[in-house]
């Protein structure tokens, strides 16, 4: 039950992010993202551009469904997903530099919010879940691929989500199928989005590679061998299987290793939370609990994966509500935790964010837009590739 | 007893198989000795000739070389196999291609120790026998690896001690401590283990104050001399040169200016969190770490490709499972990653050999999950067809391997390994008699001048010029930035070929940029030095 009084905390968390976002842009204006427009705008040929103050609405947005999620999913410390989310810059950078992605992040949440209060039986759920992947699926070229996807996996891996999801199958089905009809009327605009879009085997480096490596092992008398392990077959398989593992290392989410904006120095999740991600990771796979979530989880690094980019942090920000939810997950057992030296660890990660938190203050009003500079020069507009 | 037959010769099987990788043509692959070897070798040479080193100090705890200071161990060393076999490759490489291969059969001991079962030993030593990264730096005279097999020996005998095998309380000091005379990243990771192991088993070591203080004292005095040499000898250099402070990136796209000290230290924090954290990175272990060919993305890891399952399986096996000394194999990982991490070049597979034993307990134990995983799959054609897949991946990665090493690494990496100078150095010397003098440009490249290397280092070592007379022969250098060396008639210096034109009766070694385009119609080239991959490294011009 919301009341005034639970609102308190949710209200403070939200100015807490919106603060945070605020100062980042002060600093970062006027650079922004370049090129985005909605998936079905592009297909029909028309052009619309989110303004800043929508996605700066969003994003609040987003703080919102959060904590509306942490009460579904944890009773106790149902504020922790929405405050992780609120201290992580990602969702700050990702506004402050006016990213789509905002948008598809709130409707990624708002899709398994759907999902999961239609699992404990409300009608309002499925209302919310449909409407989520309408917009979805009509905003986004990946999110065209993802959510039908995702679904289709729900359905295969569980039970009870095959009965409820089965109801309404014909007419989410629908809604992908609507849109196919509108790709097909629109074949070659939609080649353009494709080629635009999924950049993944573009890279010439790849064939450079294999002629490389079966040139010098042909001329040492070795064709065969050259044939059997280095073909574009199994080299474009270890690529893909490098590029996806890259995207669940901990240096990816917890460091600057992959720059925000393709520039800071500030990393998407701050370092100091990292023990409890691996405590949440421990956690998750000792329940055993819906096991299946996490494979299925991974559909949603697709957009990064098919970018040319080694990882695309823009993109990746849909992936982001389940980092959320290990890293809350994390929190709240360590918090129930009573046990000497998991307070000190705790008592370490608190630390660690302050800490954090006043070093990349530092670093943003100092250096972040010089840093800039350095990388792309005075145009201030970052492409997403 | 029969089973104790079986384990002992397969594990005898293993060691020749091992022996095999490791001393196989050792002296042509990799293509050439590298800098580092050739400064070995000729101090080695020089010791073991006249008892002191090129630069005349008797008897040295620290070895001065170009720009750095070599560590002891690895000299002395090699004095035994260049008396036994010559100065050649082979007896610089011999030592690291023994250590490596004493490795698979002390391993198998370490493994049967912690373990107490001998299908498990006998798979971690077929593991290292064939890993790569064993392989790769046995065949050269790269000094980390001798470290790792004294830190293996030093940290198998601290566990003993820990089992209340006192006796072992000096040798486990010894050995853990003489890996701080053989290499630089492990004079990091000892300091660094001792403290975490202290913080893990302080009860214990409070019970055994008495013992605990035997160690210690047995440590401090063993490690003095190196403190004295650290800290007054110049061997400190070493570190002031690689911290990471002076990372370029961190310098120009982190600070935007070099590093002005503690302002900047919670920068150089959240920067070494980041070098520390890109260790979890899968791609340095299993696609690229070694660095054996130019092309990023597919070279080599320090493990095979094949073995990634089993390695995140055994990750998690040891979380779950009781393991005799888990803590400190958890802390033998963690503070091994420290001092690659804190220098200031890329990630390097050499400075981490240290760790390889227990990532290699990681692999074994995964693959005994692995297998155990199979042999509940029910459906036998299931079954059968995922072993077949897996064994043909398996086969596929090995035989990358292999044309990896044989074919792709001496033509890729020719270059680096300063491939042409043991040519160019026999050349000269058998033709340096009929010149005044003979100079050599100490940049080479194919695409461009942009490797500098020791060339004189060479022309000592393959013409095994008398050590006793290079220490008292006049030297003339230069300076930082007029790079210029002088002994006897040779001169180590840039060509400049407008002005060194005119000089006559004079010998010239330099990469094809050191001349002008024209020099092969001009006639005066006696002899070009071609790479592996054909391109011409050195020409050897007459004036």
């Amino acid at each position: 039950m919301i009341t005034r009084k639970n609102l308190v905390y949710p209200f403070l968390i939200i100015v807490l992010h919106q603060l945070l976002t605020v100062y980042i842009h002060v600093f970062l204006f006027p650079i922004g993202y370049l090129n985005q427009n909605l998936f079905i705008l592009d297909l029909l040929g028309k052009s619309y551009t989110l303004s800043f103050w929508w996605i700066f609405t969003l994003d609040a947005l987003n703080v919102v469904v959060f904590w509306l999620l942490g009460r579904e999913l944890f009773s106790k410390y149902s504020y922790m997903p929405a405050f992780v989310y609120a201290i992580s810059p990602w969702g700050s950078y990702s506004t402050s530099a006016c990213s789509i992605y905002v948008l598809y992040l709130f409707v990624v949440l708002a899709f398994f919010y759907g999902l999961i209060i239609t699992k404990k039986g409300s009608k309002k759920g499925m209302l919310i879940f449909v409407a989520a992947f309408f917009i979805g699926v009509y905003g986004s070229f990946y999110l065209f691929v993802v959510f039908p996807l995702f679904i289709l996996g729900l359905y295969l891996a569980d039970k009870s989500l095959r009965k409820m999801v089965g109801k309404y199958m014909l007419f989410i089905f629908l809604i992908p199928t609507s849109l196919a009809l509108i790709v097909f009327a629109n074949w070659h605009p939609f080649i353009n989005i494709l080629s635009n879009n999924v950049m993944l085997f573009s890279d010439p480096g790849l064939v450079n590679v294999v002629n490389q490596y079966r040139g010098e092992s042909d001329v040492a008398g070795l064709h065969l061998m050259g044939r059997l392990s280095e073909n574009r077959y199994l080299f474009s398989l270890e690529f893909l299987a490098d590029k996806f593992l890259l995207h669940i290392m901990p240096a990816t989410i917890f460091t600057s290793k992959e720059k925000l904006l393709g520039f800071s120095f500030t990393p998407p999740i701050f370092l100091g939370l990292i023990v409890p991600f691996f405590y949440g990771v421990w956690v998750l796979i000792n329940t055993k609990r819906q096991l299946y979530l996490i494979p299925l989880s991974f559909l949603f690094i697709i957009p990064s994966l098919l970018s040319k980019e080694g990882i695309s942090l823009n993109r990746f920000i849909i992936f982001l509500p389940f980092l959320v939810y290990v890293l809350s997950l994390g929190v709240a057992k360590l918090l129930e935790n009573k046990q000497r030296w998991l307070r000190i660890v705790l008592t370490s990660t608190a630390l660690l964010l302050i800490f954090q938190i006043l070093v990349a203050a530092s670093d943003v009003r100092t250096r972040e837009f010089e840093r800039y500079i350095r990388y792309f020069g005075q145009n201030y507009e970052i492409v997403d590739k | 007893m029969k089973k104790s037959i079986v384990a002992f010769s397969a594990l005898f099987l293993i060691t020749i198989l091992g022996a095999f990788l490791r001393f196989y043509a050792i002296g042509k692959n990799p293509p050439s000795l590298n800098g580092d070897e050739v400064s070995f070798g000729y101090s080695a040479y020089s010791v073991s000739k006249t008892g002191r080193d090129e630069n005349g100090k008797f008897m040295p705890l620290v070895f001065q070389s170009i720009g750095d200071y070599k560590n002891p161990v690895p000299v002395y060393l090699m004095i035994a196999p260049i008396e036994l076999f010559g100065v050649n490759n082979f007896a610089v490489r011999f030592n690291n291609a023994l250590f490596g291969t004493l490795f698979i059969p002390v391993f198998y001991f370490f493994l049967l120790y912690i373990f107490g079962n001998k299908k498990i030993s006998i798979l971690g030593s077929f593991f290292m026998s064939i890993s790569m990264w064993y392989v790769f730096f046995s065949r050269q005279a790269y000094e980390g690896l001798v470290a790792s097999f004294f830190i293996l020996l030093g940290i198998w005998f601290f566990m003993k001690v820990f089992d209340g095998k006192w006796k072992f309380i000096f040798p486990s000091a010894f050995f853990l401590v003489l890996t701080m005379y053989t290499a630089f990243a492990p004079r990091m990771f000892i300091p660094f283990f001792l403290i975490g192991v202290c913080v893990l088993k302080y009860k214990y070591l409070i019970r055994n104050w008495k013992k605990s203080f035997t160690f210690g004292v047995d440590c401090f005095v063993l490690v003095l001399p190196l403190l004295y040499v650290t800290l007054f000898g110049g061997a400190g250099t070493r570190f002031s040169m690689v911290f990471l402070a002076g990372d370029v990136d961190f310098a120009r796209y982190v600070l935007l200016r070099n590093f002005g000290g503690l302002k900047d230290v919670p920068y150089l924090f959240f920067f070494w969190a980041k070098r520390y954290l890109n260790y979890l990175n899968l791609d340095f272990w299993f696609f690229n770490g070694l660095h054996m060919t130019s092309q990023s993305k597919f070279g080599l890891g320090p493990l095979y490709l094949y073995e990634a399952p089993f390695f995140l399986l055994g990750v998690w096996k040891f979380l779950k499972t009781q393991i005799r000394h888990k803590g400190v194999f958890a802390v033998w990982i963690l503070a091994g990653l420290i001092p690659d991490s804190i220098t200031n070049n890329e990630q390097h597979a050499g400075r981490l050999i240290h760790i390889a034993p227990v990532l290699i307990v990681f692999i074994i134990l995964g693959f005994t999950e692995f297998v155990h995983l199979i042999r509940r799959i029910k459906g036998k054609f299931l079954k059968v067809s995922l072993v077949s897949l897996y064994c043909c991946f398996i086969l596929a990665v090995l035989v990358h391997a292999y044309l990896t090493v044989s074919v792709h690494f001496p033509i890729e990496k020719g270059e680096t390994y300063n491939e042409g100078l043991e040519e160019v150095s026999n050349f000269v010397w058998h033709h340096s008699k009929d010149y005044n003098e003979v100079i050599y440009d100490t940049r080479h490249g194919v695409d461009g001048p942009y490797i500098a290397a020791d060339p004189f280092l060479y022309l000592l070592f393959y013409s095994k010029f008398d050590p006793a007379i290079y220490q008292t022969i006049p030297k003339t250098y230069g300076s930082h930035d007029d790079p210029y060396f002088k002994f006897d008639k040779y001169v180590f210096t840039y060509i400049n070929w407008p002005k060194d034109a005119k000089k006559k009766n004079t010998l010239f070694v330099g990469s094809p940029w050191s001349f002008p385009a024209d020099i092969i119609k001009q006639g005066k080239v006696l002899k070009i030095i071609y790479l592996t991959n054909g391109s011409p490294a050195y020409y050897i011009v007459s004036n």
